[in-house]
């Protein structure tokens, strides 16, 4: 049928039978898309007098807004904080191949590494949309160097650094660039940590708190001057006290008064729910504390997606032995091989939760998280078309972005 | 006048459905669908299309989005209009050049109006701008959170002549809030004050309504139409030719066979 459309001659295409989760809803509409946007159909109707190009039976799919990873180290043989100089391939493979999990944006998260390596890094990794090539690079996550000795978890100790002497210029000359840097991970007991954060937050880069031993008026007082993450709750910092509740304590400074954290401001926690680095208890505890800022994320390493045995995770090597991740030859945790998709799977199971609260864990909130929720995170019209088609078991049957299906699970298995 | 009585909202709804359907199918109606009534506000800027309230966005959720009608064969009176009374005579134009109004299907009002023709509307009126009767309004109000000033007071609307120039009729009318009118439109008088009443004067009828719609009628009226029932219902079985065709979704524009 011919479509007379006045703003576009490019095709609209109608996804039917499905559930698709929009204001915090699954609900029975259809999906509407042209030029990698989601399209609002009664606008192409009345204002357009448009219709579909092609419409597609989604069997009785949920479609979710793609899922966004914020802190993933590798995948696939891929160490992202190993200087090579084919690093682009490195990001390329594992951006490739993690949209089988879901994800169609994430951050490539260098742990603690001398400068030389940041050097050599930083500048090749870019910003770039996702597409049939991979999904999308959002810009980097760096954890570390600067972080708590008494917290370093799988960091080198030899890496580590502080910036009390030159604040914001030591860090700049650590980092080398902070060009394509979405998130850095520090630990605000450090002196001169404020300013280094206030900087930091004015030039739009996101300050996680983590690896540190802060108690919760120094988290506060981080979070004043611009914090707005917690990396991995529970791991790597000090455990909840109920005389002194440490980092864990801001999932609920919002709610006091007397605290001066800005209002409106959000802080989100990154959580990694695979079944090893927090008990499922501890999980429930945090959702309920908070539920809307929490953030699943899988800090997956090189081994995630190959089979157990010895991979580098940084400086260091690190032993696979089925879920779980160490340090060679010690119980540190170290990074994990789980898949995004199996994350969220887990949260739900372990919270109990609603299908559309796990599934925002992994799309609405990282894109709160890093502002960028007007384009991703979300099937809102006008927003970027990258979604996932899943089943009841929230396994990903397909995935798109900018509309376009970028992977689809094989059908044979069925 | 046909006559048809159903138990509640639900059945009345279903049966002018099925109604309808097989009206399509049967005379290979191409849909073209004429949104009939549209609510303007004069003193305020006429209501935006994408307004939760506008008809549009009501005609969008409750009906468009279900079907496959193309858009190009909607037409809705446009308050937003830079000269309204020309939107008026060319949407009789159009309606002439779709060849005429094969079906209107309308509500009531508890004042008996049909479209917005409110009390004192004339039985030969064509398209026009109309002004609210405060019933209307009072009715209106609680689509803009229960406060009148924001309520339109002018509304376009096609006539009485309008839809009497149509080949069929068919009224819903549901609720007992709507059985004095109910009342007033077929058991008594024609009447400018009750404009449904006009179509007495139509050959092809069809009123269909909920048991408490009927509150107001003679028990004799209500027996001799329940009475007629079985041969009514004839009206909504599937026809031959779409058990034939099974459940097949097709373009709008392509007609059914018989």
């Amino acid at each position: 049928m011919p479509s007379n459309k006045s703003v576009s001659d490019a095709p609209i295409v109608q996804f039917t039978n499905c559930r698709i989760l929009r204001d915090h809803q699954l609900q029975r509409e259809d999906l509407w898309v042209r030029e990698g946007k989601i399209l609002n159909p009664e606008k192409l109707f009345f204002d357009e007098k448009g219709s579909a190009d092609v419409q597609l039976d989604c069997k009785d799919s949920i479609i979710a807004p793609g899922f966004i990873d914020v802190q993933i180290n590798g995948g696939f043989g891929v160490d992202f904080s190993l200087a090579t100089d084919d690093f682009k391939s490195g990001v390329d493979l594992v951006s490739q191949k993690i949209l089988s999990h879901g994800v169609t944006s994430f951050c490539p998260t260098l742990v603690t590494s001398p400068p030389s390596v940041y050097h050599q890094v930083l500048p090749q990794i870019s910003v770039r949309n996702g597409g049939a090539h991979g999904a999308g690079v959002l810009g980097a996550h760096l954890e570390g160097p600067f972080i708590s000795k008494e917290k370093k978890g799988a960091h080198p100790e030899h890496c580590l650094r502080t910036f009390e002497e030159g604040a914001f210029q030591d860090l700049l000359a650590t980092y080398g660039s902070l060009d394509c840097v979405q998130i850095v991970t520090l630990a605000p007991e450090m002196r001169r940590s404020s300013e280094v954060i206030r900087e930091l937050t004015k030039r739009g880069i996101c300050v996680s708190l983590g690896h540190s031993v802060a108690n919760l008026s120094q988290a506060e007082e981080a979070v004043q001057h611009g914090a707005t993450f917690i990396t991995h709750l529970f791991n790597a910092m000090l455990p909840f006290h109920h005389r002194d509740p440490g980092i864990v304590g801001l999932l609920t400074s919002d709610k006091i008064p007397d605290v001066k954290i800005p209002a409106g401001r959000r802080v989100f926690y990154g959580m990694i729910s695979d079944g090893i680095h927090t008990n499922p208890a501890a999980l429930r505890i945090a959702h309920r504390a908070h539920p809307k800022g929490l953030v699943l994320v899988t800090d997956a390493i090189a081994g995630m997606g190959l089979a157990p045995g010895r991979h580098t995770l940084g400086q260091q090597v690190v032993e696979i032995d089925g879920l779980n991740t160490y340090i060679a030859g010690t119980k540190t945790l170290s990074g994990s091989v789980a898949t995004m998709d199996a994350c969220v799977r887990h949260f739900q199971e372990a919270t109990g939760c609603s299908v559309e609260t796990a599934l925002e864990a992994a799309s609405l909130h990282p894109a709160q998280l890093l502002g960028i929720e007007h384009k991703k995170g979300t099937l809102n019209y006008d927003s970027d078309a990258d979604f996932l088609m899943l089943n009841d078991s929230l396994c990903v049957q397909a995935t798109y972005i900018a509309g376009e299906e970028v992977w689809r699970q094989d059908v044979s298995g069925m | 006048m046909k006559l048809i009585i159903l138990e509640n909202y639900s059945q009345a709804s279903e049966w002018a459905a099925k109604y309808i359907r097989n009206r399509i199918v049967h005379a290979l109606l191409w849909v073209i669908l004429f949104q009939l009534a549209s609510v303007l506000c004069v003193l305020l800027p006429g209501l935006p299309r994408d307004h939760p309230e506008s008809y549009h966005s009501f005609m969008w959720n409750n009906f468009f989005k279900h079907i496959d009608i193309s858009p190009e064969n909607v037409h809705i009176l446009d308050g937003n209009a830079p000269d309204l009374q020309a939107e008026c005579d060319a949407f009789e134009e159009k309606i002439k050049a779709a060849g005429g109004i094969e079906l209107f299907v309308g509500g009531i009002g508890p004042d008996g109006h049909i479209a917005f023709n409110e009390p004192g509307s004339s039985l030969v009126s064509r398209t026009r701008v109309k002004t609210l009767a405060m019933d209307t309004i009072l009715a209106n109000a609680r689509f803009f959170d229960g406060d009148l000033s924001k309520v339109p007071t002018m509304a376009l609307t096609v006539g009485v002549g309008t839809v009497m120039d149509a080949r069929e009729v068919m009224i819903l009318i549901t609720g007992a809030h709507k059985a004095f009118a109910l009342y007033k439109a077929i058991e008594d008088g024609v009447n400018h004050m009750w404009t449904v009443s006009a179509f007495q004067q139509h050959p092809n009828t069809v009123f269909v309504c909920d048991e408490d719609a009927t509150l107001e009628l003679k028990v004799k009226t209500v027996k001799y139409f329940k009475g007629l029932m079985m041969v009514h219902n004839k009206l909504v079985e599937p026809l031959y030719s779409m058990k034939e065709m099974g459940a097949e979704r097709s373009q709008s524009k392509k007609p059914y066979s018989d």
